[in-house]
């Protein structure tokens, strides 16, 4: 096995047994300050709660009826 | 191997089966990346049936699983064909499965026999529509050369006057970032009322893209705050904000920490001669440089576990892997995207291993801002929850 596919295979599984763990945005080294992403916590927390209480978000342009009975669409490809 | 990939932890793990009914497109978009769009070639329905079955008793396949038809334009095949693929599939499928077809089509061939063929199967339907005809006629092309966006609109007012639900999905090229009020206009007008944007990617034989330019980034972050202001006063569901907020909503699974397209057997996208691919569709067919070929088996010949166990497969997820893992590490955005398609990856970077793609920065990153940015604000405002109905 040559040295390129033995990291890639010690990559995959370290990822998948869990030894390489998720960032929180604020250790990345590629977000600027003020980004939205870097109070993902702070949103994740209001959208789990509205969730457990049974409420929607107000989100302007969030989901339609019709978007919700259709969890594939295809959001890959050109066209 | 991998260990976490017996074909024991991937039961019930395939979402949505592609079947590619046919190659055929009756028209030749110049972003397109199906690489036999000329071929007019159909899946025998024996391989329809051994598809399904594949899916079924190899333990990937659910009860909610979707078979859509794509990766061809579906419906130059006639309906008869179909009556016969969904007894087909129906047959080689448990008892327990519901049947849930689904097309996405460019709308040319629609008229009211199909609309009354889609609302007896209860079909979904989806539309490729870039907007007004001065930005559809750009790229989505008959082979003559001639626009496509006259005969897709016809489609459209069949689905309308049948009441047919369908969505639309938009292709957004350079040409589209100067024009967010004539997209949304053109799609209230249209009375369409779920719109989806897929930025014009690099992938398979496209191997160019007009986004991929200086100064894109911040236009493209423009027109989709644009978009998404406008589509708010016209009452139209924008497909990213819904992914974002459910993303950003739960905390990516440790057992399954990707999306559906760099998971493997998430997708599986059967061609028409039979050949499985998993992974990003747009794989299935392509011959590339390096990998080759990335069909994992034939339907009618491979297990699933002869196929995790195989050198395709292995060589294929050992790289997906790397750059799932790279993503995770290196990306705060991992959260919201988990790890980017492979498609993207390999057409821009050469690897799927790799990590920020173009794709990555315009259809995850900015969007991701945009979306955030806007729930910020509502709990600024403290007007974020209401009572739902």
């Amino acid at each position: 096995m040559d040295k390129h596919k033995k990291h890639l295979l010690w990559s995959a599984a370290a990822f998948t047994l869990g030894l390489v763990s998720m960032p929180s945005a604020s250790q990345s080294l590629s977000v600027e300050e003020g980004l939205a992403i870097d109070r993902l916590p702070e949103i994740r927390a209001v959208l789990r709660d509205t969730l457990e209480q049974g409420r929607d978000l107000i989100v302007p342009s969030g989901s339609t009826k019709l978007a919700q009975d259709w969890p594939n669409w295809t959001n890959w490809g050109n066209g | 191997m991998i260990p976490v990939l017996s074909p024991e932890r991937l039961r019930g793990r395939t979402k949505l089966l592609v079947l590619q009914g046919t190659p055929f497109c009756n028209i030749d978009c110049t972003y397109c990346y199906l690489p036999d769009r000329a071929v007019k070639a159909r899946m025998p329905v024996e391989t329809i049936r051994a598809a399904v079955r594949w899916i079924f008793e190899n333990g990937l396949g659910r009860d909610d699983l979707t078979i859509i038809w794509h990766a061809g334009e579906p419906l130059t095949l006639p309906r008869a064909w179909y009556e016969e693929a969904f007894t087909a599939a129906r047959q080689a499928a448990p008892f327990s499965w519901r049947p849930r077809h689904a097309f996405q089509t460019n709308g040319m061939l629609i008229d009211d026999a199909w609309c009354a063929f889609f609302a007896a199967h209860g079909l979904r339907v989806g539309v490729s529509l870039d907007g007004p005809a001065a930005l559809h006629d750009l790229h989505r092309k008959r082979r003559n050369g001639k626009g496509s966006h006259e005969a897709a609109m016809h489609g459209v007012a069949a689905l309308k006057r049948n009441r047919i639900p369908f969505h639309a999905i938009c292709v957004v090229t350079e040409a589209t970032l100067a024009r967010p009020d004539e997209v949304i206009g053109f799609f209230a007008e249209a009375g369409v009322t779920d719109v989806g944007f897929n930025i014009e990617e690099i992938e398979g034989i496209n191997t160019g893209s007009t986004l991929a330019k200086h100064g894109n980034r911040a236009r493209f972050r423009a027109f989709f705050e644009r978009v998404l202001d406008r589509a708010a006063s016209h009452g139209i569901g924008i497909r990213e904000v819904r992914g974002v907020l459910g993303a950003a909503a739960n905390l990516p699974d440790k057992e399954w920490p990707g999306n559906d397209q760099n998971m493997p057997f998430a997708i599986v996208t059967v061609t028409h001669q039979g050949a499985i691919y998993t992974f990003s569709p747009e794989l299935a067919g392509i011959a590339h440089p390096r990998l080759g070929s990335m069909a994992l088996g034939h339907v009618d010949a491979d297990s699933l576990a002869e196929i995790v166990d195989g050198q395709v497969f292995q060589t294929l997820w050992a790289e997906i892997a790397s750059g799932l893992a790279a993503c995770a590490r290196d990306c705060a955005y991992f959260p919201i995207c988990r790890g980017g398609a492979p498609s993207n990856k390999l057409g821009e970077l050469g690897t799927c291993a790799g990590t920020e793609t173009m794709a990555c920065r315009l259809g995850q990153q900015e969007i991701a801002e945009a979306v955030l940015g806007r729930v910020l604000n509502e709990m600024g405002r403290d007007v974020v929850l209401a009572k739902a109905s």
